[in-house]
């Protein structure tokens, strides 16, 4: 074992109590789901989950969040798989984000994946993290609902499975109950080309607006984030594109957005965008479908 | 399963750059602060806490990753390599730089120094996954803040020293080097 100072020693005999150092929790390292669950049944209202932590610890740095207990989910079995079944993907609560888009390249749904984070942060990027974490601004929030995903939530009072318009009720909230795990996130591969497009201050933030494009058998697919408290799914725009009028599925597009404006982008700024996302995704998907 | 109680300490063991490591400290720990202040190895970094830096990349397992949102249980038997790895450290032709190290000393790819050792380890990760130079220039080092050089520097030292680049993406990347 190696020797070194003593924690936390500042110069000048100054001890650092650091104001950017997570405020004391019990940890817990449980190796199965029904550990977890006897966990959250227990300790839910004051329990955090750990899972990638790309989120949960610089929020613990800041005490921005002070859970009595951290369960980490890293010794637990059977949370990071990748299955198909019945034309769709289901991933755990660990499976990494690179994991999903590696079964699903040059896809939209990689393409989001490639836009999450830096390069040190998404590989630690889970997808149960993001799906729980909800921020309406993110990616895998509005691809989930382009695709008409749902989640599957477990507590010892048996599982639960929400459609994304249930599982999304604001923003970074959604309806998981304390005392419930995320097990499965299920969503639709389109069958057709998609794209993920998104416009952002520097690349890797999460964007000021997002946008996923899919033709599904035949169908299309259009979701935005954001523009609101949750991700948003365009469906008259997909009505509109059905009918092979771009024009009228952008006028469509746009009216269906309600976004609020703030520091970082106007309403109009962020409809402007979401107009402009969705012709280059015309244009790639077209593109695509020609060749 | 463990349960650490708040405020009790807990032992986890991991090597760090060959050394097998044993660390008796609270949950709350952050990764960075047992490299530094526990085992004493000050080449690691730390900057904003909060990810966005990249100040303290070490590689765990061969990935990087933000060892400021690392809780020291999580990297329990995990191999861990610091900046302190890289390079010799032996006297004579042993302290000789690594290829990435020396063209970011030629190239003055660093001026303070404070970003240097996350950077070289995102990098040596990317090197050793087989990552082309674009992606190295333009994607991981988008994981890191310098604010001495303008990346400039860095970016032609990189293309100076990575292993599989081609004459033509050097030409794109770079221009003429002088």
């Amino acid at each position: 074992m190696n020797s070194g100072p003593p924690p936390y020693s500042g110069g000048f005999g100054v001890r650092i109590i650091g104001s950017m150092k997570p405020a004391p929790f019990a940890y817990a390292d449980p190796e199965t789901v029904d550990e977890v669950l006897d966990l959250l049944g227990e300790h839910g209202h004051d329990a955090a989950i750990l899972a990638g932590g790309q989120s949960l610890v610089p929020d613990l740095n800041f005490r921005r969040v002070r859970p009595r207990l951290v369960i980490d989910l890293r010794r637990v079995d059977g949370l990071d798989s990748i299955e198909h079944a019945g034309g769709g993907v289901v991933a755990g609560a660990t499976t990494g984000v690179l994991a999903l888009a590696a079964a699903h390249p040059a896809t939209g749904v990689a393409e989001a994946v490639s836009c999450i984070g830096h390069p040190q942060i998404r590989s630690r990027t889970t997808v149960g993290g993001c799906i729980s974490l909800a921020d309406p601004s993110a990616e895998l929030p509005a691809v989930l609902a382009a695709l008409d995903g749902t989640v599957t939530v477990r507590s010892k009072r048996g599982d639960r499975t929400l459609g994304w318009a249930d599982w999304f009720t604001g923003a970074r909230t959604t309806a998981r109950r304390p005392d419930e795990l995320v097990t499965e996130v299920r969503f639709d591969v389109p069958s057709g080309p998609s794209c993920w497009l998104e416009v952002a201050r520097r690349p890797n933030d999460l964007p000021i607006v997002g946008l996923f494009v899919a033709v599904d058998q035949g169908r299309w697919r259009v979701a935005v984030a954001g523009v609101g408290d949750r991700p948003v799914r365009a469906h008259a725009c997909e009505a509109a594109l059905a009918g092979g009028d771009a024009a009228a599925a952008t006028v469509a597009l746009v009216a269906g957005l309600h976004p609020r404006s703030d520091d970082i982008a106007s309403a109009s700024h962020r409809r402007s965008i979401a107009a402009s996302l969705l012709g280059r995704a015309l244009g790639a998907l077209t593109m695509d479908r020609a060749a | 399963m463990a349960l650490t109680a708040a405020g009790n300490t807990r032992s986890t063991t991991f090597v760090l750059n060959g050394t097998e490591t044993t660390v008796v400290v609270q949950p709350r720990t952050l990764l960075s602060d047992t490299i530094r202040h526990e085992v004493g190895a000050h080449g690691t970094h730390v900057g904003c806490e909060q990810g966005a830096c990249g100040a303290c990349t070490v590689v765990v397992g061969g990935v990087a990753r933000r060892s400021c949102l690392t809780l020291t249980p999580q990297v329990e038997g995990a191999v861990i390599e610091t900046i302190e790895s890289v390079g010799g450290s032996g006297p004579g032709a042993a302290a000789a730089l690594d290829p990435l190290q020396q063209a970011i000393h030629d190239r003055h790819g660093l001026q303070c120094g404070y970003c240097s050792a996350g950077i070289i380890m995102s990098l040596v990760a990317a090197r050793r996954a087989g990552v082309g130079v674009e992606s190295a220039i333009d994607e991981v080092l988008n994981g890191h803040l310098c604010r001495c050089t303008g990346y400039v520097n860095l970016r032609r030292a990189i293309g100076d020293a990575w292993p599989t680049i081609e004459a033509a993406a050097a030409a794109r990347l770079f221009g003429e080097m002088p």
